[in-house]
C-alpha cells in the first residue's frame, strides 16, 4: 500500500470530523439549523467514503503487506539523533479499518438519525460539533499507532461522552450523571498513563537493535528505544519473557482502562446513568463505538496479552462475569434505554471474553454485529421516547405495535439479534462461545456461564419487546403514539437490515456440508497472526463447534420462548414464582441492580465526605491556614518596617541613589588597590 | 592635560548631584540635571581628544539631542503641574509614596 | 594653549556653582549659559569645531531660551537656602568630594578600559586596566592634537563622515526621539477645558485623600468646583 495514500486518506479520515466539528460549534449558531445538519452530517459520510476507499486498497493489498504504519508528523522530537520523541502516527491495517467501518458507518447512520431526532432542540449547532468530536476522537484511538496519541483518543472519547451526557446540562441528573461517567474513565485514563509508563520503562527503553542496524551481542551496541510506538513495543514484548509480572501488570493496567470504557465490573456503575445524554448518543457511543473501544484495546495490545495469560484470563473472567451479572440486573429495569444499556454491558463483556481468551477476530466480529442490531434498538426506542414525548419508563407503553409498525419490525428484528435467533448474535455470539469450549480459564467453565447469559438475554430481549409494543397501552402517550418521520426511520431499516443479513453473509460459527462463510476470519486473523503475536485461542473443532451452537442457540430459544410466553402470550405468570418469601429477594435484588450503587456509596462516598468533613474542620483553620497567615504575617512585618524608607520625595530617592552610586565607585577604588 | 579635564568634568557631575540634591525649585534641578549631562559630554569630547577618534563628538552630539528632547518634555510637565495649581516644588509632589 | 584650556575649566566649575547655589532662580539660568558657553569654547579648544557649534546654538541658543521663557512664564518665588545641617548638603558635598577623588586616583594611576583585560590579574579588574594609558606618555603635561588629520579634512568633515554612514540609524532616530518629545510636550500644554476633563492630562486635581490637605485647598484655583473632600478635620 502506498504510504502516501495511506497518510492522506487518514488524515482525510481525521481532519472531516474534526472540521464538522469545528464549523457546527464555531458557525453554527449563527447559519442556522441547515447548515448544521448538512456539514454535521456530511463530514461523516465523506468520512467513511475515505475508509470505504481504505477497506478497497486493505482488500487488494497483497498477503503480507496488508499492515501500514505512517508518520504524519513528528509531534515532540527530543533530541536530534535519538528516537526519544512522540510521532503522530498512524496504523491502517484489518483491525483498524475494521474499527472505521464501525464508527464511520454506524456513526453516519446515527447522524442522519440525529438530525430528526433533534429537530426541536435549540441546542443542534451544539450537538453536532460534540457528534463529530466524538467521531474524531474515535477515530484518532483506533488508528493511533503511538501510546500518547492513542491516550488522547481515549480521552477525547471520555470527553465527547461527558460533554452529550450532560447535553441538557440544565437537567440536574443528566450533570450528576456525566460527572459519574467522567471520574469513571479518568480511572481508565490513570491506569492506562501507568500502563503506559511501565511500557516506556519495561520495553521501550530497553537495548533494541533496529532492524537492518548492526548491533553487537554485548549490550554496549545495541540502542535504547526510548519511544511508545506500537510496532516497536510489541516487537520487543517478548523480551521480557513469557509470565513475566511486570508484563501481567501492564496488561492488567490496560485492562482495567478496558473495563472502565467499556462499563465492565467494577466500574460498570456510569453506563446506566449515562443514559440521560439525547437517544442518538446512546446509540453512538454508548452501545457502537466508545464503549467498545476496551475491547479493541484489548486487541490491539494482543502480544502483550498474549505473552500474560493471568491477565488474559482475568479480562475473560470479568466480561463473562460482567456479562451474567448486567443480563441479571436488565430483567427488571423498568426504564427503556436502561434495558438496553444493561444488554449492552452484558454483550460487551462477551466481547471482552472473547479476547480475553484470544479470540480476537470472533470478539470484533461481535462488536461489529451488536453495533448494528444495538445501534439499531437504541435508535428504534428512540423513535419511542420521541413520540412519548421524553418518556421513557416501560409500563406506561404498550399496543404500540399497531402505531408503529416499521419501528416495532425493526425492533423485532434488533431483538432476534440481540437474543441470538435467525438474526445477527445467533453467528457472531455462538461464534465467540464456541471458542469458551476449549479455551480460557478453566475451559469449559466460562461457556457454561456464557450459554446461562443466552437465556438471560432472551429473556429480557423479549421482554421488552413484548412489554412495550404488545398488549393494550398503558397511558394517553401511547395510546397517540405515532410513526417517526422518515429521516428517523431511514437509518433505522438500514441497520434493521443490516442486523439482519451480516451475520448470514460474514461468519458462521458451524459447517454445515462443508460450507462456512469465515470472511471475518480470513480479513482478521493475518492482525493477530502475526510474528510478534504470542499463541491465540485455539478453534474448536467443527463437531465441538456444531454442539456448542445447538447448545447455546437451543438455550437461546428457550429463553426468547419463554419471554414470549410471559410478556407478549401473557399465559405463563412466571414472575408470581418469585413474589414469595422465599425467592423475593431475586427480583428485588435485580431491581437494586445488585445495590452495587449503594456499596460504593457506603464504602467510598460517604467515608470520602467525611474524611471531607474532618479536613474542613480542624486541618484546614488550623493547619493550611495557620501556616498561610504566618507566611503573610512575616511579610506584612518586614514591609511594616521598610515602608518609612518611601517618603515619597523625589529628593529623598535620589539621595539614596547617589549614596549607593558613590559608596560604590569608592569601593571600586579602594578594591582595585589605587588607594596606596 | 586630559586628568583634568576628567577631574573638571566630575566636579560639574557632582555638584549638579548636589544641586539635585538640595534645590526644590524643579527649575533649577532640571538646570543641575542639564549639568550633569554636560559633564558627561566634556569627558566624551576629552577622550575624543586624547584618543584622536571623533565617535566620542558622535555620542556627545547623540546626548545633547536627548538633553534638548528632555527639557523639552520636562518643562513641559513643569507647565502643566504649575497650571493644575500645585506649587513649583519637588517636596510638594509627594504622591509616589501613595 | 593649556594655559587658556585651565582657565577655562576654573571658570566652568565656578560658574557651575553658580547654577547650583544663586538664590533666584533667573541667576541660576544665567549661570548655566555661562556654563555651557565656556564648555562650548572647551570644545573648540579641544578641536571639536562641531560639537562648539552645536553646544551654542542647541543649548545656549534654544535649551536656555526656553529656560528663560519658562521662569518668566511661571515666575517661580526665591526658595530659602539650604539649611547646613541639611543631610541631603551634607551628602552632595560628600557626593562631590567621592567623585572628584575618585577621578583624581583614577586619572593619576592611568585607568583605562580593556576589552581583552578580562582574566583575575592584580592590575585587571573588571575589564578596566591600571597603569599603562593608552594615550599621551605624560597625560598631565600633554595632549594629542591631530594637527595634520585635522588639517587634511577638517573636523566638521570627519564627524559627518562618521555620523551619516556609521551611525545613520542612530542619527535617525534621534529625530524619531525629538519628534515623540516635541508631541509629548504639545500634549502636556494644550489648553483643555477643564469642566469636562477629558483625558489622562487634562484631568482636573484629583480629589485628595485626607491626609493631603494642601492639595485640597489649593484643587478649586482652576476648576473652580468645591473638591470633593474638604476635610471636615
Amino acid at each position: 500500500m502506498n504510504p502516501t495514500v495511506i497518510a492522506g486518506l487518514s488524515a482525510t479520515i481525521l481532519l472531516l470530523p474534526i472540521l464538522g466539528s469545528a464549523l457546527c460549534g464555531f458557525l453554527g449558531v449563527p447559519l442556522g439549523r441547515r447548515f448544521v445538519n448538512w456539514v454535521g452530517t456530511v463530514s461523516i459520510g465523506l468520512a467513511f467514503a475515505a475508509v470505504l476507499v481504505l477497506l478497497a486498497l486493505l482488500l487488494h493489498a497483497p498477503q503480507g503487506h496488508q499492515s501500514s504504519t505512517v508518520v504524519l508528523w513528528n509531534w515532540l522530537s527530543l533530541g536530534a539523533g535519538s528516537n526519544l520523541g512522540v510521532s503522530v502516527n498512524v496504523t491502517v491495517d484489518a483491525l483498524s479499518v475494521w474499527m472505521l467501518l464501525v464508527i464511520t458507518g454506524v456513526g453516519f447512520l446515527i447522524h442522519v438519525y440525529s438530525v430528526g431526532y433533534m429537530e426541536h432542540d435549540p441546542g443542534v449547532a451544539r450537538f453536532f460539533s460534540y457528534m463529530n468530536f466524538f467521531i474524531f476522537a474515535m477515530a484518532l484511538l483506533v488508528l493511533a499507532a503511538n501510546m500518547v496519541i492513542l491516550i488522547i483518543g481515549w480521552a477525547g472519547v471520555a470527553l465527547a461522552s461527558y460533554l452529550l451526557i450532560g447535553f441538557w446540562h440544565d437537567r440536574r441528573s443528566a450533570a450528576v450523571a456525566a460527572r459519574k461517567a467522567m471520574i469513571t474513565q479518568v480511572i481508565g485514563d490513570v491506569a492506562l498513563v501507568l500502563a503506559a509508563f511501565l511500557i516506556f520503562v519495561n520495553l521501550g527503553t530497553a537495548p533494541y537493535c533496529p532492524p537492518g542496524a548492526h548491533c553487537p551481542a554485548a549490550a554496549g551496541g545495541a540502542q535504547h528505544l526510548h519511544t511508545l510506538n506500537l510496532p516497536q513495543i510489541f516487537a520487543h514484548a517478548s523480551s521480557l519473557g513469557p509470565n513475566s509480572p511486570t508484563l501481567t501488570i501492564i496488561c492488567i493496567l490496560i485492562a482495567i482502562g478496558a473495563f472502565a470504557k467499556s462499563a465492565q465490573f467494577p466500574l460498570h456503575t456510569w453506563l446506566p446513568d449515562a443514559m440521560e445524554g439525547p437517544t442518538p448518543v446512546s446509540a453512538l457511543i454508548h452501545a457502537a463505538t466508545m464503549v467498545t473501544a476496551g475491547v479493541y484495546l484489548i486487541a490491539r495490545f494482543h502480544p502483550l496479552f498474549d505473552l500474560a495469560p493471568v491477565a488474559a484470563g482475568m479480562v475473560a473472567s470479568v466480561g463473562m462475569g460482567t456479562s451474567i451479572m448486567a443480563g441479571f440486573i436488565a430483567l427488571s429495569q423498568t426504564d427503556i434505554k436502561r434495558v438496553i444499556a444493561y444488554s449492552t454491558m452484558s454483550q460487551i463483556g462477551l466481547m471482552i471474553f472473547a479476547v480475553g481468551i484470544g479470540a480476537y477476530a470472533a470478539g470484533l466480529y461481535h462488536l461489529m454485529i451488536h453495533a448494528f442490531f444495538k445501534a439499531l434498538l437504541f435508535l428504534a426506542a428512540g423513535n419511542v421516547i420521541h413520540t412519548m414525548h421524553d418518556e421513557q419508563d416501560i409500563r406506561q407503553m404498550g399496543g404500540l405495535q399497531a402505531r408503529m409498525r416499521i419501528t416495532a419490525w425493526s425492533f423485532l428484528v434488533g431483538s432476534l439479534a440481540l437474543g441470538g435467533f435467525l438474526f445477527g448474535g445467533m453467528f457472531s455470539k455462538e461464534d465467540l462461545l464456541g471458542f469458551g469450549t476449549v479455551n480460557g480459564p478453566a475451559a469449559p467453565a466460562l461457556y457454561i456461564v456464557g450459554v446461562a447469559v443466552n437465556v438471560l438475554t432472551g429473556l429480557y430481549a423479549f421482554r421488552l419487546y413484548g412489554v412495550t409494543f404488545t398488549g393494550e397501552p398503558r397511558s394517553d402517550l401511547a395510546r397517540h403514539a405515532h410513526e417517526a418521520r422518515r429521516v428517523m426511520l431511514i437509518p433505522v431499516v438500514i441497520l434493521a437490515a443490516l442486523a439482519a443479513v451480516a451475520g448470514w453473509v460474514l461468519q458462521w460459527p458451524v459447517t454445515i456440508a462443508g460450507f462456512r462463510p469465515a470472511f471475518v476470519d480470513a480479513f482478521l486473523n493475518p492482525v493477530f497472526h502475526t510474528a510478534v503475536s504470542g499463541p491465540i485461542a485455539h478453534e474448536p473443532g467443527a463437531g465441538l463447534a456444531g454442539i456448542g451452537f445447538v447448545i447455546g442457540t437451543g438455550l437461546s430459544v428457550i429463553g426468547i420462548a419463554v419471554a414470549l410466553r410471559i410478556w407478549v402470550r401473557r399465559d405463563l405468570d412466571a414472575p408470581a414464582w418469585f413474589r414469595g418469601p422465599i425467592l423475593g429477594w431475586l427480583p428485588r435484588l435485580s431491581f437494586h441492580k445488585l445495590y452495587i450503587d449503594e456499596l460504593y456509596d457506603a464504602l467510598l462516598v460517604r467515608p470520602g465526605y467525611a474524611l471531607a468533613r474532618v479536613l474542613r474542620r480542624t486541618v484546614e483553620p488550623e493547619v493550611m491556614d495557620g501556616w498561610v497567615r504566618g507566611v503573610t504575617g512575616v511579610a506584612t512585618d518586614f514591609s511594616a518596617g521598610i515602608r518609612s524608607v518611601q517618603t515619597g520625595l523625589i529628593r529623598d530617592y535620589a539621595s539614596i541613589m547617589v549614596f549607593f552610586a558613590v559608596a560604590f565607585t569608592v569601593a571600586l577604588i579602594i578594591a582595585a588597590g589605587l588607594v596606596h | 592635560m586630559f586628568p583634568y579635564i576628567l577631574l573638571t568634568a566630575g566636579f560639574l557631575f557632582a555638584v549638579g548631584v548636589l544641586g539635585v540634591l538640595i534645590r526644590r525649585n524643579p527649575l533649577v534641578v532640571f538646570m543641575s540635571i542639564e549639568l550633569m549631562l554636560n559633564a558627561v559630554n566634556l569627558v566624551l569630547v576629552g577622550y575624543s581628544s586624547y584618543l584622536n577618534s571623533e565617535e566620542g563628538q558622535i555620542f556627545a552630539f547623540m546626548v545633547i539631542v536627548v538633553a534638548a528632547a528632555e527639557v523639552v518634555v520636562g518643562l513641559g510637565l513643569l507647565t502643566r503641574v504649575f497650571r493644575i495649581g500645585r506649587e513649583l516644588d519637588v517636596d510638594d509632589l509627594d504622591e509616589m509614596q501613595q | 594653549m593649556n594655559g587658556l584650556l585651565m582657565a577655562l575649566l576654573i571658570l566652568v566649575a565656578v560658574s557651575a556653582l553658580g547654577v547650583v547655589f544663586a538664590p533666584q532662580t533667573i541667576y541660576s539660568a544665567l549661570s548655566l549659559v555661562v556654563t555651557v558657553g565656556l564648555l562650548a569654547v572647551i570644545f573648540l579648544v579641544l578641536n571639536a569645531q562641531f560639537l562648539f557649534a552645536v553646544q551654542l546654538i542647541v543649548y545656549a541658543g534654544a535649551v536656555m531660551v526656553l529656560f528663560v521663557f519658562i521662569i518668566a512664564l511661571l515666575d517661580p518665588a526665591s526658595e530659602e537656602r539650604a539649611r547646613l545641617t541639611d543631610p541631603r548638603l551634607v551628602l552632595g558635598v560628600l557626593a562631590i568630594a567621592g567623585i572628584c577623588a575618585a577621578v583624581f586616583i583614577a586619572a593619576r594611576n592611568g585607568v583605562t578600559y580593556d576589552t581583552s583585560c578580562t582574566h583575575q590579574a592584580v592590575s585587571c579588574m573588571h575589564g578596566y586596566r591600571v597603569g599603562s594609558g593608552g594615550g599621551a606618555a605624560d597625560p598631565y603635561h600633554t595632549f594629542g592634537f591631530p594637527a595634520a588629520q585635522v588639517n587634511a579634512a577638517g573636523n566638521v568633515q570627519t564627524v559627518a563622515n562618521q555620523l551619516f554612514h556609521t551611525y545613520v540609524l542612530p542619527f535617525e532616530i534621534t529625530s524619531l526621539l525629538l519628534l515623540v518629545a516635541a508631541i509629548g510636550a504639545v500634549y502636556l500644554t494644550r489648553r483643555t477645558s477643564t469642566a469636562t476633563g477629558r483625558g489622562g492630562a487634562a484631568r482636573p486635581a484629583r480629589p485628595a485623600p485626607d491626609d493631603l490637605p494642601r492639595e485640597s485647598a489649593e484643587a478649586p484655583r482652576e476648576t473652580g468646583e468645591r473638591p470633593l473632600v474638604t476635610g471636615g478635620r
